[in-house]
């Protein structure tokens, strides 16, 4: 496999989906995706030889994956120039337009919520998907990512609050438009 | 307002749940179609992989031409493209002589203003290492939409050395800069991540190189089993002390030999700190103890016998247990303590025999002896200093005050206190990282 290259092609391939699913969520856009991608999969190359049979190979990938995300997060996030969200507020600060709804009711792309993700600050984004995609616990974001666990907190919970936003946005979007159709 | 949203949907549940849920089930499971320009980079970070033994052999003509490809190509981009986003590369990221793989840059510019990469150290860049530059202008689009330009530049490097088995995988880095035009709000200008070129070293786990990546920086556990397995180090040390004094009746100029020779384990807790132990026999000088005692026997004539005895050197078996420090590349200090057991005394006797008949005599042996007169346990505290001759050798010195009266005062009669120090210099080599 090493040195084979249709053999990594094919390789590729069948990772490709999977493993720029989860970088898109990460990352703002499809390049800077694509170029984690290839450092994950140069990872799953060089450890193959480490994976066992007796567990699955896609979870095994997304797992690799995430660990290089995150480490390539916390390599930057150390000397980071400038990373200023100048839009972080108070969480406390509620959105007058927020309505709380039913998940199934709402009809959005999947494309469309991956935009509202990607529009996250770096920090928040990666927290709101390693506990709500991921499943892992606030204790463990926090030694990933080198946080306490308050602010893997305050990140999910000001995630949270921005995409309501985004989606009250939405829906506003789409009702005017609905409202001028209707006129 | 709140009617047509109301209108469209909206039911009182949890909300934090729901906007997971919302955002869990439609992104977890989400797969996208294979591009073809993203499996051209990826071959270009493998080919730089195992490109390498196809370079060794072409080092010559091959080196001098991608050397000038490479360098008209960075004048070209340095002339071609003309405005205000500018980013240099981290200097350091290219001084090291370790540096090899790909170096992937990028600048993203909004609107198709043209960008400006002034990539520094250039003498460096391009230098023996370099294997290929290549640069392509991307259309991307932007969240909201907008079309802007990304150059991307990969730069391809590696290390050509005889020795394939010390190859370390390729990096990859990404810095990319986001500058809006000059009428948008100051607070978009704010976002500009810079990422600096972040050297990542992969240890060559196929010949189990002994490059040591440190768990703080992975959180792999695949990684983690690796590295954990590379903190340990036995090393074989040898010692010469001079003890006390520095010199007594057989010290280090005599005939006494002061010397220390053991093995000693290492832990690498982290980049900065190792804790070790280990097991030495060490000897020690007993500056200045002797004993005299004489014996008188009766045969033809009488005979007096005097014994003069000097305690020559005390031998321990000792285990050390100490913290180092690392400062600058190569240097150390460490401290700790020690923990000896006297396994036996050697002295130099001196007997000088008067016989009534026959006059004197006087005759000089070495023995072991006088065991009894020392106690049994040494403890000592420990300072040193330490210098990386090489990645597997380290020289020192260190100084070691015992705590202990290491005499015997019954045997002794005497309360005075003799603690062993010394004064030692070490030479270790490492000789098995697991």
């Amino acid at each position: 496999m090493k040195d084979d290259r249709k053999a990594q092609l094919a390789l590729y391939k069948s990772c490709y989906g999977i493993l720029l699913s989860v970088c898109l969520r990460y990352e703002k856009n499809k390049e800077d995706a694509e170029f984690l991608l290839n450092k994950g999969f140069f990872k799953v190359l060089t450890k193959l030889h480490l994976f066992k049979d007796d567990r699955p190979f896609e979870a095994w990938i997304r797992r690799i994956m995430i660990n290089v995300i995150i480490d390539e997060y916390r390599k930057t996030s150390k000397r980071r120039n400038v990373v200023q969200f100048s839009d972080i507020q108070s969480v406390g600060s509620n959105d007058s337009r927020w309505v709380e709804y039913n998940a199934a009711d709402l009809d959005f792309e999947a494309e469309e919520l991956l935009n509202m993700v990607q529009q996250l600050p770096p920090e928040s984004r990666k927290v709101f998907n390693l506990y709500t995609v991921e499943g892992y616990a606030h204790k463990e974001i926090g030694n990933m990512l080198g946080i306490s666990d308050g602010t893997s907190k305050w990140h999910l919970s000001f995630a949270r609050k921005k995409l309501r936003e985004m989606i009250a946005n939405a829906l506003e979007r789409s009702s005017n438009s609905y409202y001028e159709q209707g006129k | 307002m709140l009617t047509l949203l109301s209108a469209l949907a909206i039911r009182t549940m949890n909300k934090e749940s729901n906007v997971d849920k919302l955002f869990r089930n439609s992104l977890k499971d989400k797969e996208y179609t294979f591009n073809e320009d993203s499996w051209e980079s990826m071959e270009s970070i493998l080919d730089a992989r195992t490109g390498k033994k196809v370079w060794y052999r072409r080092i010559g003509i091959a080196s001098t031409l991608l050397l000038l490809i490479a360098t008209t190509s960075a004048i070209w981009y340095s002339q071609t493209f003309n405005n205000d986003v500018s980013f240099q590369m981290a200097e350091s990221s290219f001084n090291s002589t370790e540096n090899e793989g790909i170096i992937k840059t990028q600048a993203t510019n909004q609107n198709d203003r043209a960008s400006n990469i002034t990539v520094k150290d250039n003498t460096d860049i391009f230098s023996k290492k370099l294997i290929s530059v290549s640069s392509k202008p991307k259309i991307s689009k932007s969240i909201n939409n907008n079309s802007f330009q990304r150059t991307e530049i990969l730069i391809a490097l590696m290390d050509i050395k005889p020795n394939l088995s010390s190859f370390e995988a390729p990096f990859q880095t990404q810095i990319s800069l986001i500058n809006t035009k000059e009428n948008n709000p100051v607070s978009e200008n704010k976002n500009i991540v810079i990422s600096p070129i972040e050297k990542i070293k992969y240890s060559n786990y196929e010949t189990q190189d002994e490059f040591l990546e440190f768990a703080e920086a992975s959180t792999d556990p695949v990684d983690a089993k690796l590295i954990v397995n590379k903190r340990h180090a036995l090393a074989l040390a040898l010692g010469n002390t001079f003890n006390r004094g520095f010199s007594n009746n057989a010290g280090i100029f005599g005939h006494n030999i002061l010397n220390s020779i053991g093995l000693e384990y290492t832990y690498q807790l982290n980049e900065k700190m190792l804790i070790g132990s280990g097991l030495f026999y060490k000897s020690k000088s007993g500056n200045g103890l002797n004993h005299n005692y004489n014996e008188q026997q009766y045969g033809f004539g009488r005979t007096v016998t005097e014994t003069e005895i000097n305690v020559n050197s005390l031998h321990y078996i000792e285990i050390p247990l100490f913290i180092d420090f690392q400062f600058g590349h190569k240097h150390h200090v460490n401290a700790g303590a020690s923990f000896g057991h006297l396994t036996g005394v050697r002295n130099r006797v001196s007997k000088t025999k008067t016989e009534t008949l026959e006059g004197t005599q006087k005759t000089f042996t070495t023995e072991w002896g006088m065991k009894e007169y020392f106690n049994s346990v040494d403890i000592g505290l420990k300072i040193g200093y330490e210098y990386e001759v090489t990645k597997n050798v380290k020289a020192g010195v260190n100084a070691q005050f015992g705590l202990l009266d290491a005499t015997d005062n019954v045997k002794w009669q005497s309360s005075e206190k003799f603690n062993n120090q010394e004064v030692q210099f070490t030479l270790k080599y490492n000789f098995i990282r697991f």
